[in-house]
């Protein structure tokens, strides 16, 4: 009977201890495709200190496909890799040429992916080196979020163009490039046609489409 | 007590009352004889007793008498010049009353023992309680004399229908208890339940007033009080003006009030003496508060361990870094640092005067920082911490409750995360919906709700729109009450 009392904390305390995990957040993913796969570059969170700015850390794996990328690149982590916080998704312009239907369904159905995941294509440059261009945390969701804001690229989440692709096989993605200062910027529309790139749309033409979609 | 029986023989009843107190140095006896030949005994304690009062009430009206005899009857009411004297033949009584500062003499001829009232032990001077402190109102509070305590009440209640019901409690304290109600506002039947609590406890000793709450209270084992304890007597006139009861135990400040709400727990006596303005905020600052206390630590962890995507991200970013390192899980940090807390409380508290702000601010600060230096705790659930452990200290009445539920909540976040934290704030709403003060539901004017009564609950309203009994709730009998 004591040992049994002498139980009860101990199992009360032992709840303590939770699911507890070190996590890596990440803010950003890029996938380019390579000869022979896929390689997913993800800009991981840095913070060594509570009163340190946020910086970004960037790390690439190879496979074959998303689950594979994202198995390798969570064991060159530290902590859990954890995508809650990503905001953005790059494709490289020949990772967008291929069927991008089981990507979108792999993430939306992910439990930790957020709906408001935006994807974007990179016109020009792999999306490895686009993502890198900045050194902020979160600058390509603030840019992709202003121009929406204002009409200059279209406001299209992850999940939106999934479930137009479902239903018509057709969507459109917002296009970035690097200028010719060297600064991320708005790049028109990517055409989306039976779940693989078509073509781009320029300024001129973003407005009718917009208004279209 | 065993039968003591005094004799005509006065003598005989001296040598009695020298066997009966044979080893107290501080009994003492004093014969006294008159100028015509009235002899007399007097026996009172050293230092319990008035000594002017002795001397010239007692001592010298007995010297001075010119009858050879007298009966007690006479000594009473012609020869002793007290206001305060009668014949005593109960033996209970007397003991009780000589043993507490009384005076008992006998004379020659006559076995009955008359009884002066000669209470002469220093009192401390009425202050203002430590813990109820206010801005602006009343300052005086209760001492641990009695009668001084129940002439506070009458002094603000000037209503013949105050009642004052003495009780003597505890076999070896014989302690004795006052019960106090207004005749006609208070509930008869929470008077006669009070008094039936009172009269059947079987207790040796009776030190203080928490002694009798913890027995006669509903709910023993709730950390949420049932019973109502202040120090100040402008508190206790009130509540009995609303119809409540009081007991005030004999050396003991605090005075109980029955029933006791839990909106009763957000009120403090400084809302009466300002504005209605200022009061209302400050009781809605007190209810977040005690919120706050018991859910932050909780939902901190639980947002840790279980629901990441609900933190902001540069949050979570500030809060990942400084977890980076911690050897302990965040639920571990967040108990064991409760602990802490409770333990540099309960050391300041009992560190005398100023060596226990010294010891709050060395705890608090030095080694706050410390351990976050160190790695030991992150930096915010240090935070956490301090902040449930400032806001539990706005609702001081809740401060139990708030300590146990603390852990409570935090075991069910760190166990079910969210999910357990809701599922246990719902149980607990429910165990306090069943909870009763003296059959009073304890959640009254929240569930149910008595619209009547809503003048002075969750918030007060001004005095203009005030009625004077706005509590004065009157219940039908409960089985407790039926014979």
């Amino acid at each position: 009977m004591n040992l049994y009392k002498l139980l009860v904390p101990v199992l009360l305390l032992s709840t303590l201890g939770g699911c507890a995990r070190e996590v890596s957040p990440v803010s950003a993913l890029a996938l380019d495709k390579t000869a022979d796969g896929y390689r997913l570059t993800a800009e991981v969170v840095r913070q060594d200190k509570p009163d340190d700015a946020a910086s970004p850390a960037y790390l690439s794996s190879s496979g074959r496909d998303l689950p594979e990328l994202l198995d390798r690149l969570g064991a060159l982590l530290p902590g859990e890799l954890y995508l809650s916080h990503a905001q953005v998704l790059l494709l490289s312009e020949q990772a967008a040429a291929d069927n991008i239907l089981p990507l979108a369904d792999y993430l939306c159905t992910d439990q930790e992916v957020r709906l408001s995941l935006r994807a974007a294509v990179v016109r020009g440059s792999s999306a490895a080196e686009l993502l890198q261009n900045d050194e902020e945390v979160y600058a390509l969701s603030e840019l992709l979020d202003r121009a929406a804001r204002q009409g200059t690229l279209p406001d299209m989440p992850l999940y939106r163009a999934a479930e137009v692709l479902h239903a018509s096989g057709t969507a459109i993605l917002p296009a970035l490039s690097i200028d010719a200062y060297g600064q991320t910027a708005p790049a028109g529309t990517a055409v989306f046609a039976e779940h693989r790139l078509s073509c781009f749309l320029d300024g001129s033409e973003i407005g009718g489409a917009s208004a279209h979609a | 007590m065993e039968q003591i029986t005094f004799t005509t023989d006065l003598e005989t009843n001296i040598r009695l009352m020298q066997a009966l107190f044979q080893g107290d140095n501080t009994f003492v006896t004093r014969r006294a004889s008159g100028r015509s030949g009235l002899t007399c005994a007097v026996f009172f304690f050293d230092g319990m007793v008035n000594s002017i009062a002795i001397n010239q009430s007692v001592i010298r009206p007995i010297v001075c008498a010119d009858c050879r005899t007298a009966t007690a009857d006479m000594l009473a009411q012609t020869i002793l010049q007290v206001n305060d004297s009668r014949v005593e033949t109960d033996m209970n009584k007397l003991f009780a009353s000589f043993l507490y500062g009384d005076t008992v003499v006998l004379t020659e001829g006559d076995a009955r023992p008359v009884v002066v009232n000669t209470k002469g032990f220093s009192v401390r001077a009425s202050a203002e309680p430590e813990n109820e402190r206010v801005l602006s109102g009343p300052r005086e509070g209760f001492t641990e004399c009695f009668m001084p305590n129940l002439a506070l009440i009458r002094r603000r209640l000037n209503d013949r229908r105050l009642k004052f019901t003495f009780l003597r409690i505890g076999g070896r304290t014989n302690t004795v208890v006052c019960l106090c109600y207004l005749a006609g506002v208070c509930d008869t039947h929470l008077v006669s339940r009070l008094r039936r609590r009172l009269e059947a406890l079987q207790v040796d000793s009776v030190l203080d007033a928490n002694y009798l709450a913890e027995r006669i209270r509903d709910h023993r084992w709730s950390p949420f009080p049932t019973l109502g304890t202040t120090e100040r007597p402008d508190v206790v006139a009130s509540r009995l003006a609303e119809g409540r009861c009081a007991i005030v135990t004999d050396g003991s400040p605090v005075v109980l009030t029955a029933p006791f709400l839990f909106q009763e727990c957000f009120q403090s006596n400084d809302d009466y003496y300002i504005s209605f303005l200022q009061a209302n905020l400050a009781r809605v600052l007190r209810l977040l508060g005690f919120l706050c206390s018991i859910t932050f630590p909780a939902v901190y962890t639980a947002l840790l361990l279980y629901h990441r995507e609900l933190v902001p991200a540069r949050l979570l970013f500030a809060v990942a870094a400084a977890q980076r390192g911690v050897p302990l899980p965040v639920g571990w940090e967040t108990f064991l640092l409760l602990l802490v807390l409770e333990m540099l409380k309960e050391a300041g508290a009992r560190t005398p005067g100023a060596m226990g702000q010294t010891m709050s601010i060395v705890g608090g600060l030095v080694l706050g920082q410390a351990a976050v230096s160190a790695r030991f705790a992150a930096a915010p659930t240090v935070i956490v911490i301090a902040v449930a452990g400032v806001t539990g200290l706005m609702v001081p009445k809740l401060q139990t409750a708030a300590l146990w539920l603390r852990f409570v909540l935090l075991g069910a976040a760190a166990a079910y995360g969210l999910y357990g934290v809701g599922l246990t704030l719902a149980l607990l709403l429910l165990w306090l919906c069943r909870m009763h003060s003296c059959s009073v539901p304890y959640l009254l004017n929240l569930v149910p709700r008595v619209r009547a009564e809503q003048e002075d609950t969750w918030l007060r309203a001004p005095w203009f729109w005030m009625r004077y009994d706005r509590f004065a709730v009157k219940r039908s009998p409960t089985k407790e009450d039926k014979p």
